[in-house]
């Protein structure tokens, strides 16, 4: 075949050119590490790079939440152990109080410690996180979940709302337990109630309405479950009415802000001015919260009276605290248990996904990464041949007939 | 002897022109487009002798190219391929490079933007972690903007590569019409079969440089060597000695892509779909198809990522206790859905057609343009093509009320108003601006809508176990109607906040708790729920088009007389139902009868419908017995309810809070779900399964009166009251709430149980609650607006768990949608490489032969060289010895 002078040229230099493009990228990846430089090396895999990378960016996210989610876990568990200290000083109380050779005045000092235990419980109740946020209000950890009302005592604010944290594609730990859970929802020794003003009450200040205690379990225990409403006909006068079938109790009371108001052997207070048409409400309850037993406990230390009767009324509430205290502990302890539960959860979760980024990284590396044995003889191939196309380029244009005619 | 010195001399010159075709070949050596050239030498005619003809020498015939005309026209061809592929490649590696680099692609950004979410949900009121969050919003958003920036960019690129293309092929192409005149001109002049080669490679590299541009058709008139060159549908470039001329155009569809079009004769005529091959060929295709195609991919997923995110958003609570709003900007805000639809350059006037486009299904939407035309016969008949599979996804006639509105793919087009025309051409681009047009709509971080607007609490006093769950948040307005729902109506507030309360252990209601201490039954009312112990009770319907009827029989009581065997009837009519019920999916109605006989009691009724798919009914029964009349004679009243005689255990007296209790403990009534209370005057009835409620009195002279209470009404008032002397019975019918699933109606063609047409409510509250566990009489759970919820997050877990959904048409996350993108031109650009190095390896291949047959061999021309002046040095030789001869002869006669 016939052969032209600048294709032996030609062919020289696009061989050497070729060569030399691909000993470029070979240094490319030799120096990026990458065996696939854009996706058009390798569409499929570049595709998986993406995938991959993501995965780990997520995954690096989770082991964060897990973290985050410990560090909250930990905050309420510890603050949970501080509440199970305090009941448990609470009731040695109880039992030092149910000495029959205490006198008032006795009691009186123990009803003082009781109160400064009561507002350590609360504060504890009350943690707040490292960003400001109340632990154990529910949704509402914009605010104390455990208030002081007019009355003195302690209400619960927040609501039920409960928060998870994301720790993997498809699993969500509880990060969050709310108060009302675990310090209210406890059940009651005996039958008890709590009390609440209608949030449609039009008196402004609202008037309010105490917590209230049982005076004669027995006459309430007749009346259980039903619910008590009070009900102002005017400012100076309301009806008494059960709430579920509307029979009067007690009709056109007169009113006096703070006087004791029994009925159906429970006693409460209203204070304020309540107007015309507002309500209140005594809702049969057999759940009572932690704060409201210490609460009852300080009371009846404080109104203790040396009567037969009354030491019969303070034995029962000696009785009824112990096991109410008991019921609290459970609670705390159940809490806590969960909380156990959730925090080994998450060490494992956390191990698992550290695992799992290992594994995805070993995934990434072997599609991405160059292999440098590979590369680096291959690179050493190409600069043999560059060689060789060089010295062949030199021997095959110094042919020339020109230069042997003479 | 002067034949010898004119052979001789022949010789000479002919050498001569050897050597000269020879030395033109060396010094051609390095000319583009050069043939090498030849002389083909012919002895000259004898002459005639006695002794036969004799040779007078040699002359030059012609002097000749050697090249192959098919070859040329081979490397035409792989050139134009290779101009293709080679524009493809640059193109697709620069998009390739941009879509996959992680600080130009999207991935980063999408994945930081989902991350600062999982962190503000881990902790929702912390400012910094929704600090953070805007900020990799506003990171994705201009993410988003600078890609399609770039993709556009490119566009506009290629646009004036083209334009340089384009005047570049109408140099070449009047380069080309000139040297046909001079060929013209020279092959005239010249003699048979002598070729003015020099232009004839002139003209065979202008050939070749224009087939890099664009695919030519060439024709040669071979007597004159003249060529016409077509391109596209045979569209003449250069016809002889007169060129066309390309005009860079703009589109009469997308004004900003540049089109190509060819001016014959002063006429204008676009051929951008026609041209192939070339680097305008290549330059077109990428352009128009998968430049196209990823920029709208990329719009589609700033759509459907600002689409879900927002709707999710919507329904969120933000820090200020506010409804989420708008995170991105609305994807349908009038001026983007009038940018969707572009007005052909070319329709006829009047120009007043106004069309806007909305996204209303992001997972239906394709990444194709589609083109609606007004095909006629009529003015009003149009039809919508997709143009990217060229097929007709909707046809239908236009109707003359603006706005009309038809919906495919996803989007939704409205005609606003204009006269339209048969010819009117529009292109709908619904996902090209996607990724240009998103914006962030937030500017405060406590607009962030982390948490939900709703929650549920149980009461204190709650002697049950059951619990409710968090609830889960669908809407803040209806999807049918795109209203608010009149739960969110009022800001910051739930209208109207609810109670669920438990009237038996088994059973609930759902009442409007805007006043805590008188709940007023809901309207449509939620009366009379079955609860199922242990089991998951959902509390509201999920269907956006769920309603309700509440039916109950004719409000009048008739008292029946005794008889043998007295049989109590409730008095209800006989009728006969429709229920119709629609598909959603296939548009199909079933149609379905259901016969309701005279009499039948509520629950009789509700077990006839129930079967019906879509329909729910449940049924209760309510009476009100007051007025208990006890004339004092011997015969004590009595009561006997269904059947069963009430007896008071004495010391009791026999009124009516004691008749209550001995209702609830027998065990006959209580198994047919009868529940009695008293307020210590009358005496409530309710049974929670519909039962007729029949009530009969005994004792002498002795009466009560017995009313049908409306359990639909505030404090349950009577609608009927009917004395039941002693000996007398009377029967009182139950009510029917009937909840349909969306698309179900009912009706009939009589009124008695229910209307002809009933009254249908929407029961769509935008939310549900499950309530779950073992709930008991009296237990209570308050729904209402979440008011200081700041430490909620089921909204950002919401938000955040859209990273994993498969929004993008349904079925692929953003991220996985943006990577399969990425696979596409990292595949477009894959294939570009391996047809660009493929193509250039035919190409050499053919310049190589091309080369072979028609480049210069410097050995070769060394050889002739040699060869040549060996031939000439003879031929000189020829005359000297001529010369001698003619001395000699001459010092003959000396």
């Amino acid at each position: 075949m016939r052969i032209s002078t600048i294709q032996v040229y030609e062919r020289a230099i696009s061989s050497i050119q070729d060569v030399t493009a691909q000993q470029q990228k070979t240094q490319e990846q030799l120096a990026s590490g990458k065996r696939v430089l854009t996706p058009a090396d390798d569409p499929v895999a570049s595709t998986r790079i993406l995938e991959l990378n993501q995965e780990i960016a997520v995954n690096v996210q989770f082991q964060r939440n897990v973290e985050l989610a410990e560090g909250r876990l930990t905050l309420q568990e510890d603050r949970l152990g501080g509440v199970n200290d305090a009941i448990d000083r609470i009731r040695e109380l109880v039992i030092q109080s149910g000495n029959g050779a205490l006198s008032k005045d006795d009691l009186g000092f123990i009803a003082t410690e009781v109160e400064e235990r009561l507002g350590q419980l609360a504060g504890l109740m009350n943690a707040r996180d490292a960003s400001g946020e109340y632990v154990f209000s529910g949704f509402q950890g914009g605010s104390e979940p455990f208030q002081k009302d007019d009355s003195g005592s302690y209400r619960y604010q927040g609501d039920e709302g409960v928060r998870f944290v994301q720790v993997d594609a498809s699993v969500k730990v509880q990060s969050t337990v709310n108060g009302k859970e675990v310090f209210e929802d406890m059940p009651s020794y005996l039958n008890t109630f709590y009390t609440q003003a209608s949030s449609s009450n039009q008196s402004d200040p609202p008037a309010t309405i105490s917590v209230g205690q049982v005076l004669d379990q027995a006459v309430y225990d007749a009346f259980y479950p039903e619910d008590i409403v009070v009900e102002f006909n005017s400012p100076s006068d309301f009806d008494i009415r059960e709430k579920s079938s509307g029979l009067i109790i007690q009709a056109n009371v007169a009113y006096a802000p703070n006087q004791p108001i029994v009925a159906k052997g429970v006693q409460f207070e209203i204070s304020g001015t309540p107007l015309a048409g507002d309500t209140f409400s005594v809702q049969s309850s057999e759940k009572q919260g932690l704060l409201r037993t210490v609460e009852r406990f300080a009371y009846g230390l404080r109104n203790f009276s040396e009567t037969p009767q009354g030491r019969d009324s303070f034995e029962n509430l000696l009785e009824g605290t112990i096991a109410n205290l008991d019921f609290a502990t459970t609670s705390v302890l159940e809490a806590r248990g969960q909380i156990g539960t959730r925090l080994n959860a998450l060490e494992t979760g956390g191990e698992q996904l550290k695992d799992a980024e290992l594994l995805t990284m070993e995934v990434l590396s072997k599609l991405e990464s160059v292999d440098y044995a590979e590369a680096v003889s291959l690179l050493s191939l190409q600069q043999f041949s560059l060689d060789a196309a060089y010295s062949s380029f030199s021997r095959i244009t110094s042919l020339s007939l020109f230069d042997r005619i003479r | 002897m002067a034949d010898l010195i004119n052979i001789g001399i022949s010789g000479l010159k002919t050498h001569q022109v050897g050597l000269s075709v020879t030395g033109n070949n060396v010094a051609n050596i390095n000319t583009p487009g050069y043939s090498r050239q030849e002389a083909t030498f012919v002895d000259k005619p004898g002459e005639r002798t006695g002794s036969g003809y004799l040779g007078q020498g040699a002359t030059v015939d012609a002097i000749r190219r050697i090249t192959s005309s098919f070859v040329l026209e081979q490397q035409r061809s792989d050139t134009t391929v290779y101009g293709e592929r080679e524009a493809i490649l640059s193109q697709a590696s620069a998009v390739d490079n941009l879509l996959a680099s992680p600080s130009t692609g999207l991935t980063p950004s999408l994945s930081r933007f989902f991350e600062s979410i999982q962190g503000a949900s881990e902790d929702p009121t912390s400012i910094p972690q929704r600090q953070l969050l805007l900020t990799q919003a506003e990171g994705l958003v201009s993410r988003f903007q600078s890609l399609a920036s770039r993709l556009e960019g490119m566009v506009s690129t290629i646009n004036q590569q083209l334009k340089a293309d384009i005047s570049e092929v109408n140099a070449l192409a009047k380069g080309l019409a000139e040297t046909n005149l001079a060929i013209t001109l020279a092959s005239s002049a010249a003699g048979i079969g002598q070729e003015p080669n020099q232009l004839l490679d002139e003209r065979d590299e202008l050939l070749r440089k224009l087939s890099e541009y664009v695919q030519l058709n060439v024709s040669e008139d071979t007597s004159s060597g003249v060529v016409s060159v077509y391109i596209g549908k045979g569209e003449p470039l250069v016809l002889g000695t007169t060129a066309s001329e390309l005009q860079a155009i703009q589109n009469p569809e997308d004004g900003r892509l540049t089109d190509v079009a060819i001016v014959t004769n002063g006429v204008q005529q676009n051929i951008t779909d026609s041209l192939t091959g070339g680097g305008i060929g290549g330059a077109l295709s990428f352009r128009n198809g998968d430049l196209s195609g990823a920029i709208n991919e990329i719009g589609r997923i700033a759509i459907t990522l600002a689409d879900t995110v927002n709707k999710q958003h919507a329904i969120g609570m933000d820090l200020d206790g506010n409804l989420g709003g708008q995170f991105f900007g609305d994807i349908n805000s009038e001026a983007l859905a009038r940018s969707r639809v572009i007005s052909n350059s070319e329709n006829a006037p009047p120009i007043d057609q106004r069309i806007s486009l909305d996204i209303v299904d992001t997972s239906q939407l394709t990444i194709d343009n589609y083109e609606l035309l007004f095909s006629g016969p009529n003015n009003n008949d149009f039809s919508i093509v997709n143009s990217t599979t060229d097929t007709e996804v909707y046809r239908s006639v236009l109707s003359n009320v603006f706005p009309s509105r038809i919906e495919v793919d996803g989007f939704q087009l409205t005609f606003e108003q204009g006269t339209f025309k048969t010819g009117d051409r529009f292109t709908i681009y619904p996902t090209r601006t996607g990724a240009t047009d998103i914006s962030q709509e937030i500017s405060r971080v406590e607009e962030i809508a982390l948490a939900s607007p709703v929650r549920a609490v149980g009461s204190f006093g709650n002697s049950g176990s059951a619990k409710i769950s968090l609830g889960e948040m669908l809407d803040v307005s209806s999807p049918i109607t795109n209203q608010t729902l009149p739960e969110f109506a009022v800001r910051g507030e739930l209208t109207p906040p609810l109670l669920v309360r438990f009237v038996s252990d088994n059973y609930y209601e759902v009442l409007n708790n805007s006043d805590p201490s008188n709940p007023e039954p809901l309207v449509p009312p939620i009366n009379n729920q079955l609860f199922v112990q242990g089991a998951k009770n959902a509390l509201f319907s999920d269907d956006p088009g769920s309603t309700i009827i509440s039916a109950t029989g004719p409000a009048t009581l008739a008292v029946n007389a005794p008889s043998v065997g007295p049989t109590y009837n409730n008095g209800y009519g006989a009728q006969t139902l429709t229920i119709q019920s629609r598909d959603s999916d296939t548009g199909i109605v079933s149609v379905q009868n259901v016969n309701i006989a005279a009499n039948a009691s509520a629950k009789d009724i509700a077990a006839s419908m129930n079967p019906t798919e879509g329909v729910t009914v449940t049924a209760y029964t309510q009476v009100r017995i007051s007025n208990l009349v006890d004339d004092g004679d011997p015969t004590p009243l009595g009561l006997v309810i269904n059947g069963e005689a009430i007896a008071v255990t004495p010391p009791a007296l026999y009124e009516p809070t004691e008749i209550a209790k001995a209702i609830n403990d027998n065990s006959v009534l209580q198994s047919i779900g009868m529940y009695a209370s008293s307020d210590g005057n009358s005496i409530e009835l309710r049974s929670f399964t519909g039962d007729d409620i029949v009530v009969e009195v005994t004792g002498v002279g002795d009466s009560v009166d017995v009313s049908r209470v409306d359990p639909y009404s505030a404090g349950n008032p009577t609608v009927a009251t009917q004395t039941v002397n002693a000996g007398q019975g009377l029967a009182v019918g139950g009510s029917l709430d009937v909840r349909l699933a969306d698309g179900v109606n009912i009706s009939s063609t009589t009124a008695t149980v229910f209307e002809q047409t009933p009254i249908t409510t929407s029961t769509y509250r935008g939310f549900t609650f499950d309530i779950e566990g073992i709930a008991a009489r009296g237990d209570e759970f308050i729904i209402e607006y979440n008011t200081d919820g700041v430490s909620d997050n089921r909204n950002a877990l919401a938000m955040a768990a859209l990273e994993f959904k498969s929004s993008v048409n349904g079925s692929a996350s953003y991220s996985e949608s943006y990577a399969q993108t990425v696979e596409k031109i990292g595949t477009v650009t894959n294939r570009a490489r391996l047809e660009s190095e493929s193509a250039k390896a035919l190409l050499d291949q053919t310049t190589g032969l091309r080369d072979s047959i028609a480049a210069v061999n410097l050995d070769e021309e060394a050889g002739k060289l040699v060869q040549f002046q060996a031939a000439y040095n003879a031929s000189a030789q020829v005359v000297s010895v001529a010369r001698d001869l003619f001395d000699t002869l001459l010092n003959a006669f000396r």
